[in-house]
């Protein structure tokens, strides 16, 4: 069971589902690197 | 179809509906300048009967963010269909499938989002916050 990668670009307003094969792994590789470009924490989530 | 869990991630990977989620948990954003674009993968584990899971069974994903004041930023939908013709064991089980989603969207202002995912009808809503700073050690 596989299900597609689903983009929700509300930026440029559009959804992209990219479908298990070539295209999805190129995304996945894609994501991996730009995991790093963003600092991101967990834990201190405010009051309000 | 129900919508189980939503977790926000750094990254993640799915194969054979089986997840790789790093950084989950994610609930802050530290950014250097506003505004911004981020993009946020989140993991959504949903549940069903074997025949909604069926390829030709489409089903309706559908996302809204909020912003911090409330008012809505995005609402963007699609269909999308679950690939497996496994043999199922179990009928009478709900059986669950990890979806891999990533949201984009455009951080304008320091505070808290609210990302709302609706499958079929069910839904679920997770917080982000945005900071406009450095973080905290920086």
């Amino acid at each position: 069971m596989q299900s597609p990668i689903i983009f929700f670009d509300h930026v440029n307003k559009t959804v992209t589902t990219i479908q298990p094969g070539p295209a999805y792994e190129r995304k996945v590789a894609e994501l991996a690197a730009a995991q790093q470009s963003v600092t991101t924490t967990a834990g201190q989530a405010r009051r309000d | 179809m129900n919508v189980d869990w939503v977790i926000p991630c750094r990254f993640i990977e799915v194969h054979d509906n089986l997840g790789t989620l790093i950084g989950a948990g994610i609930d802050t954003f530290w950014v250097a300048a506003l505004p911004t674009e981020i993009q946020v993968p989140m993991a959504i584990r949903l549940s069903g009967l074997p025949e909604e899971l069926h390829p030709d069974v489409p089903h309706a994903a559908r996302n809204i963010i909020r912003g911090p004041d409330g008012s809505t930023l995005g609402d963007e939908a699609a269909q999308f269909t679950i690939g497996s013709q496994a043999a199922v064991e179990r009928p009478e089980w709900l059986h669950g499938v990890l979806l891999h989603t990533l949201v984009g969207f455009t951080a304008t202002e320091d505070g808290t989002y609210t990302f709302e995912h609706i499958v079929d009808d069910s839904s679920m809503s997770v917080p982000l916050h945005v900071v406009h700073g450095p973080p905290p050690g920086a």
